[in-house]
């Protein structure tokens, strides 16, 4: 596995649209591509969070409760960002529920580098809000148990 | 002139039970063919018993085979739900303005179907495969509460095993079994990758859901007059004359159920219109 | 030159209506209201009887020895054109299928005593009821079928706001005859007008005499009528203004004092809503039945989960917007012809003119 090759990766993952060659450069060189087997778990509750991944095949599950998943993370989407938010720690449980392409990223030094770097801190927390308001909106309308047969 | 009151004897063909509560009828209506536009409706008799809108689920190509999809949850569709074939229903109809579907010829076409909603959408789908020559992507996005609530399971397997049609499933809730997508059926049409100048939006579950599938072919960029939602109220006369089912300044039966986003949506933000 | 029925010959009139078979209906006073009932004999009339209304009164008072001296009671033609409770068709099982038979022929009627705002009323449910795509059958046989015979009013009650939506006081056209009541020193007579050939064939049937000093009198009363109105409901940019306040702070506060009764959709003369049941007998046959309706009960709007207009307060809101709002749209027109009934008849007294005004201009955030 290159560098080369992790960049390229990097690049054509949506997380990444927009993203300054530079800041690219600086990622790829705290990434590296993983294949995950099925049923391996990426991380639980509880758990010291220092890393992301960014999926780039395949499905990973999250669930909060008793392995009961709420949602699946696929291509083109992010997977953890305590660490971006200074959360050190892993608040739900994921496993990969097929085979999973991905890119992990490593938290500690990333975080080492924002500091230094705020518009670098400041591209990836605004896409790490970005995919978290969508967690948010998704599981308000989850809760609402939409398809609920009420009187039934 | 027919009085538009009055319904026409139909005999239940075949029943088939779709999950716990929902059952398919085919009606014959050989005597009285029905031709109706995908997303169009009917009243249902039960003689004695009373009348409810139901939502026509079968092929705009079949007028002689009326198809129903209906789910037992009220003190009319319970007692339907009940009926054997050889019984028989009164019909009035079809009623309601279609999906966009004549209009959206020439585009990308996606459906995303909640729940029920994938019954007043099947004979929409059925009409872009049937048509599949004159429509750019077609795509089927459905969601359920569990994997056991999907209606037409076996359909949606043999569409998503062409090679022309895109259809993906997800869930609220899966048991272990379950190796699909989990979430929201919004999920799936922020990964369906569309190029919002050239897609239509096509919609039907539950209001909550519609406002959010409404929300997220926005923000791609999809104008509001090319998203359609089919809107469920109490219908009892379905041709504009009995009030109930008024919305805004539209009577969702005469002037839905499908109606252009760009119409209704306003209406989305205030509760109790 | 104007010519009149005197008074005294006023059975003519009630005979020559109830010619061929028809149910002459009129104002009776039952109960301490005047109501629209089937009339044959003139003593059956509400003479020397006078009106007052005020937002949740009605008081009837002994008056002139008017036959039309009570303007409007709880009832409108609606009650005669689009009956309260009527059977839309009866089944009867055939085997497993079964056959329908058409309702009873409707009886064939003479509206007697009809008000400008009445006759608006009418030409409304025309628009909902014939002219919005599908005819309701039980609405045209009747309205195709009735003869119309306007009075005009010669004062205003204190609910009226007709004059502000455009429909009265004058009685200007849709009838088949116009009376104006006048007694004076010459005597106690009708002037009678036809407005179209029906109402031309009745006249030349009734011994009518030549009046030549009563010929503005319809005018003069109406003027009358026009300059004790004291109501009136600011139609201007109306619609626009209560769409806008959809989300305002008003309809809570109104639907502390509504008590959700929906007398005020019953006594409205172009509400139209209906519910529809089965009835069914011993015998196993069944009918469909139709039934007045209104906005303001909470199963109005049940479907599966409840429901949608679960808050009074959006019930409300529903009836008003649609009446002076969404009409419009609908129809091209205001829903309200200012008759004041629902004003009169609401036992909390909530005056519709005050409430879309209210509604209208409440603020709804501070800038």
């Amino acid at each position: 596995m290159s560098t080369e090759e992790v960049r390229a990766a990097l690049a054509a993952h949506p997380f990444c649209q927009g993203l300054p060659e530079a800041a690219l450069d600086t990622l790829a060189g705290h990434a590296r591509l993983q294949v995950l087997a099925e049923g391996l778990t990426l991380f639980e509750a509880g758990e010291r969070s220092h890393a992301s991944w960014l999926i780039r095949e395949g499905r990973v599950g999250i669930a909060l409760h008793e392995l009961e998943v709420v949602e699946t993370v696929e291509a083109g989407e992010l997977l953890g960002w305590s660490w971006l938010i200074g959360q050190w720690q892993w608040h739900a449980d994921a496993r990969a529920l097929t085979e999973v392409h991905a890119i992990r990223l490593d938290g500690d030094a990333l975080a080492e580098r924002c500091r230094a770097e705020p518009s670098l801190g400041f591209e990836l927390a605004r896409r790490a809000l970005r995919a978290a308001t969508g967690r948010l909106e998704r599981s308000r309308l989850q809760a609402h148990d939409v398809f609920r047969v009420r009187g039934a | 002139m027919n009085d538009p009151w009055v319904p026409v004897p139909m005999t239940i063909r075949s029943r088939r039970q779709e999950t716990s509560d929902t059952v398919t009828f085919e009606l014959d209506a050989s005597a009285a063919p029905v031709r109706f536009r995908p997303g169009q409706f009917t009243m249902l008799w039960r003689y004695g018993l009373g009348e409810v809108a139901i939502s026509v689920s079968g092929d705009p190509r079949e007028p002689e085979r009326l198809v129903h999809t209906i789910r037992a949850v009220g003190a009319v569709t319970r007692p339907i739900t009940q009926l054997r074939p050889g019984d028989v229903l009164g019909v009035r109809g079809p009623f309601g303005r279609p999906w966009p579907v004549d209009e959206a010829e020439g585009s990308d076409v996606v459906l995303v179907a909640g729940g029920l909603g994938m019954a007043p959408l099947r004979p929409a789908w059925l009409h872009l495969l049937a048509n599949r020559e004159r429509y750019g992507r077609v795509l089927l996005l459905v969601g359920a509460r569990t994997p056991a609530d999907l209606l037409f399971p076996d359909q949606l397997g043999a569409w998503r095993a062409r090679f022309d049609t895109e259809v993906q499933v997800t869930v609220d809730r899966a048991d272990a079994g379950w190796r699909g997508p989990i979430g929201v059926v919004t999920r799936l049409l922020e990964r369906a990758g569309l190029d919002p100048a050239r897609t239509r939006v096509m919609t039907c579950g539950p209001e909550v859901m519609m406002k959010f599938v409404a929300r997220e072919a926005l923000r791609q960029g999809i104008p509001a007059d090319r998203i359609a939602v089919s809107m469920e109220r109490n219908m009892q006369c379905a041709i504009g004359v009995c009030g109930h089912c008024q919305w805004g300044a539209d009577f969702v039966c005469r002037d839905g159920p499908v109606f252009g986003w760009d119409r209704v949506g306003a209406r989305f933000a205030v509760a109790g219109v | 030159m104007a010519r009149a029925l005197p008074i005294t010959h006023l059975q003519a009139l009630l005979d020559r209506l109830g010619a061929d078979g028809r149910t002459v209906v009129g104002p009776v006073a039952r109960d301490g209201a005047v109501v629209l009932e089937p009339v044959r004999i003139v003593d059956e009339l509400a003479q020397g009887w006078r009106d007052e209304q005020a937002p949740g009164r009605y008081r009837l008072v002994p008056g002139e020895p008017r036959v039309f001296g009570a303007l409007l009671g709880p009832q409108s033609p609606k009650t005669w054109l689009y009956p309260a409770k009527l059977t839309l068709f009866r089944a009867e099982r055939d085997g497993a299928s079964f056959r329908t038979t058409s309702p009873d022929r409707p009886p064939r009627l003479a509206l007697l005593g009809l008000r400008a705002c009445d006759l608006a009323a009418i030409r409304l449910q025309d628009r909902v009821l014939l002219g919005s795509g599908v005819e309701d059958p039980a609405y045209a046989s009747r309205r195709r079928e009735v003869l119309l015979v306007a009075v005009q009013c010669h004062r205003s009650a204190e609910t009226c706001f007709c004059a502000s939506m455009d429909t009265g006081p004058e009685v200007s056209s849709g009838y088949d005859l116009r009376l104006t009541e006048v007694i004076d020193e010459r005597g106690h007579r009708l002037v009678v007008e036809a407005g179209s050939e029906a109402g031309r064939a009745i006249a030349a049937d009734l011994p009518l005499v030549d009046v030549p000093h009563d010929d503005d009198a319809a005018s003069r009363q109406a003027a009358e009528a026009r300059a004790g109105q004291s109501k009136s409901l600011r139609t201007e940019g109306l619609r626009e203004r209560l769409l806008d306040a959809l989300r305002g702070p008003h309809w809570d506060e109104v639907a502390t004092r509504c008590l959700g009764c929906a007398g005020c959709t019953m006594v409205c003369p172009t509400c139209f809503c209906t519910a529809v049941a089965d009835v069914t007998d011993a015998t196993g046959a069944a009918e469909r039945v139709r039934r007045w309706d209104s906005c303001f009960h909470t199963e109005f709007t049940h479907v599966h989960g409840g429901p949608t207009r679960a808050e009074l307060a959006a019930r409300y809101r529903q009836w008003l917007t649609h009446k002076l709002a969404t009409w419009h749209d609908q129809f091209g027109t205001s829903g309200c012809v200012g008759c004041g009934r629902c004003t009169t008849w609401c036992p909390a007294g909530i005056d519709l003119v005050a409430e879309a005004e209210r509604a209208a201009t409440a603020e709804r955030r501070t800038e």
